[in-house]
Order: C-alpha cells, then sequence, then structure tokens
C-alpha cells in the first residue's frame, strides 16, 4: 500500500486479501489462517482514522521518538518499551487473542482498566483478604468461528506485584457456538492475583469479529452483498448465493430495488445456548454495466425510447 | 494461578464460556444474594438472557460483568441505582456506537 492510499484503497486491498488467505478458499490451510488474521489486524489499524493517524506518525525507517513501533509485525523484535508495557504496574499483555503485540499495547491492551475489585482501597489498607482486579481484553473471533465455536490457547504476560517478575500464565479459552461481536467471554481465576489470600480476578475477552470479504454481521443476524444485474432487477431471477454453512438458492422477486433486503430464515448465528439461529439477509445491489457493446448498446436506446414514449402524455381526442 | 480461588472461581476455564449462571450461581460467583439480584432486576439493571420466572432465569457472561460495574461503582462512588443505570445506559451507548463506527469502516 501506498502511505498515503485512501480509505477506499485500504479496504479494497483488505478485502484482496482477506478474500485469498481466508481460511475456507487459501491453498495453503497452514499458513491462511495467520495471515487472515494479519490482514485483519492491519484493517484495524489502517481502516481506523484516529489508529492510522497514530501509525503514521513515524515513517516505516524511521527511528520513533516515543518509542513506537515502525510496523506491526516488527513491534517484538525491535524491543519498544510501549507507553502500555508490561513493566508497568497493572499492564497485561495477552497473545493468542488474534491481535499482535503492536496491536494489543497501542490499542486493545488488556488492563484492569476503570471497574477494579470492589472495595479494593478499604481492604488494601485493612490488609484483610482483597480479590484481585478483572482484567479485560479484546478477541478476534472469524464469523467461522462464530459459527461453530472454538478453543483458543491464550498466554497472559504480566508483572508480579510481588516478586517484580514477568510471569506468563498460559490457558485455553472456548467460543462458544454463537459468540456475536461485543459478547464478552468469561475466564474465571484468570485476571489479576488476589491479595492477603484473596481469589484472583477474572478474565473478560469482548470477542470481536474480524472483518470478512463478504459478510458482516449485526448481533446473531449476518449479511451480504449480492451484486445483480438491472434486468435481473427490472425481471426476477433464481440464483445462488453463498452462506457461512453452504450455498443456497434464492429467488429474486421481480421489481427488485437497489439496497433491498431478502431474508433467509435462520442461516445466522447460533443464538446463546438455544437452537435458534439468526437470520441471512441478501442485500441487493444493482450493478450498472461500466461499458456496452454496441449491440448492447442498441437494445438501451430501444428501451429509452420505450420508457420515453410511455411517458408521453396521451394526445388529447 | 491462585490456589486458594473459592469453589465459584474453580470451573474450567476451557468450559466457562459454556456454563449457564443461574440466579444462584450468578449470585455466588459475584458475591451478592439472590435478593440483590432480583432488585436489580426490577431495577432494570441486569436482564436474564433466558427464563420468565426467577427459578428459571438464565444469565450470561455480560451480566457476571456488569455486576461487577455495579459493585464498583456501589463501593468506589456511593452511587445509588438511578445513578447506577445511568452511567451503565451511557457506557452501553459508547460501546453501541463504537460497534456501529467500526462497521462503517
Amino acid at each position: 500500500m501506498q502511505r498515503d492510499a485512501s480509505a477506499e484503497e485500504i479496504k479494497k486491498a483488505f478485502r484482496k486479501l482477506a478474500r485469498k488467505h481466508h481460511p475456507d478458499v487459501a491453498a495453503d490451510k497452514t499458513t491462511a489462517e495467520e495471515k487472515f488474521k494479519e490482514a485483519n489486524e492491519a484493517y484495524e489499524v489502517l481502516g481506523d482514522p484516529e489508529k492510522r493517524r497514530k501509525y503514521d506518525r513515524l515513517g516505516p525507517d524511521e527511528p520513533s521518538h516515543d518509542g513506537f513501533p515502525t510496523s506491526p509485525r516488527g513491534a517484538g523484535a525491535r524491543g519498544f518499551r510501549a507507553p502500555t508495557d508490561a513493566s508497568d504496574a497493572g499492564g497485561f499483555h495477552f497473545t493468542g487473542t488474534g491481535f499482535s503485540d503492536f496491536f494489543e499495547q497501542y490499542f486493545a491492551s488488556g488492563d484492569s482498566y476503570g471497574f477494579p475489585g470492589a472495595g479494593r482501597s478499604d481492604a488494601a489498607q485493612s490488609g484483610a483478604p482483597r480479590r484481585g482486579s478483572d482484567v479485560e481484553g479484546d478477541i478476534l473471533v472469524t464469523l467461522e468461528e462464530a459459527l461453530q465455536g472454538t478453543t483458543r490457547p491464550i498466554s497472559m504476560r504480566t508483572i508480579n506485584r510481588e516478586t517484580g517478575k514477568t510471569e506468563t500464565h498460559s490457558f485455553k479459552v472456548r467460543i462458544p457456538p454463537g459468540a456475536t461481536d461485543g459478547r464478552r467471554i468469561r475466564v474465571p481465576g484468570q485476571g489479576e492475583p488476589g491479595t492477603a489470600g484473596g481469589p484472583a480476578g477474572d478474565i473478560f475477552l469482548r470477542v470481536r469479529h474480524a472483518a470478512h470479504p463478504d459478510f458482516s454481521t449485526h448481533g446473531a443476524d449476518i449479511f451480504h452483498t449480492f451484486e445483480i444485474a438491472p434486468w435481473d432487477a427490472v425481471l426476477g431471477a433464481n440464483v445462488i448465493a453463498p452462506t457461512l454453512d453452504g450455498s443456497i438458492k434464492l429467488h429474486i422477486p421481480a421489481g427488485a430495488e437497489n439496497g433491498q433486503k431478502l431474508r433467509i430464515r435462520g442461516h445466522g448465528l447460533p443464538k446463546g445456548r438455544t437452537e435458534e439461529r439468526g437470520d441471512f439477509f441478501v442485500v441487493l445491489a444493482v450493478q450498472l454495466p461500466a461499458s456496452i457493446q454496441d449491440e448492447e448498446r442498441i437494445h438501451w436506446e430501444r428501451l429509452r425510447a420505450l420508457s420515453q414514449s410511455k411517458q408521453q402524455p396521451a394526445p388529447p381526442a | 494461578m491462585n490456589p486458594s480461588l473459592p469453589p465459584d472461581s474453580r470451573p474450567d476455564p476451557e468450559s466457562a464460556a459454556d456454563v449457564g449462571y443461574t440466579l444462584d450461581l450468578v449470585a455466588t460467583v459475584c458475591g451478592l444474594t439472590s435478593q440483590t439480584l432480583l432488585l436489580y432486576h426490577e431495577e432494570g439493571l441486569i436482564q436474564p438472557a433466558a427464563g420468565h420466572a426467577p427459578e428459571g432465569y438464565q444469565f450470561d457472561e455480560d451480566t457476571v460483568h456488569r455486576l461487577r460495574q455495579i459493585e464498583y461503582l456501589r463501593n468506589a462512588y456511593g452511587l445509588d441505582l438511578p445513578a447506577i443505570k445511568l452511567t451503565l445506559d451511557l457506557i452501553d451507548e459508547i460501546e453501541r456506537l463504537r460497534t456501529e463506527l467500526r462497521s462503517h469502516r
């Protein structure tokens, strides 16, 4: 990508990469998932104006005055010290969530943010057992994982407040089928350790759906933009549309409008632990031809003449 | 990580996401009474994910997270329930708007 790439160019480049490396279609499945998540991660940064401004502040080879990494993947290798580095008290860093160190430290760092354990200050003063703070983080989930569920190994690195040493805790997180965007997954007892014999806090991982080249979600509903020719919109058509779990036959009614949504019930994401699923929406996008051949022009002109003659007021009797 | 975890924190983290939270379980996990939870429900602070009567209520992990927020706002800032509801509604709205912003990119 050029440094001055527009938002639309970034979006197009992402879609191209995401399509190429999507785990369902890539030839090399072993590296596809990682590359797909890398593309998502880069899109998270470059597709967000504020994050991109931060990233753009430093040239690709310029030394960073504030320790800001010059590339997402180079962050760890350069050994920079980030503002929320684990050496800062209270810092938590995850790996395995789908976001690299770069993303974690700048945009989604796990932290014991604004809601530490209740009654913390009183307990700390009295020396009474205190429950550790909860830790929050984001976890990148592909739509396929959200549909079927999966188990993800996660590592969390933090500083032990008592010993001052860096500690890494590894555990597995089960992402249940129907993990909708924004939903929180609780990992009990893996948050900040308690003091004076108090229990550890929990980790809450907020699900964030990886951008998909073909589908988007809203709650348990899935949306797919389907391009159709103008004559199919006018005359109606039978088409095959992709869904997350296979293709479906779809009838486009005659007189369909641009932006019209066709609902296919029960082909969305699972709703919680019930058997119920959300819906799948095909959003019609009428595509006008970018160029036409001579013969096509003749037909379009005929169509125009016919249409104009219909609009002529009837001659007075 | 912490050998002195109370029984409510012991479930295998791998299966935690699939655990359903009954009224009693979510009360135990959050160190509250069932009566307090029902009061919060009455005040519109929490909503069960399923069920139409207290004995059949099923809560999810977002509710556990919400209860932690409620208790923090009560204990750290001394907010009353209407003030907590207003604060949480505002947080929800910010989260919703951020999600919407992301979806437009």
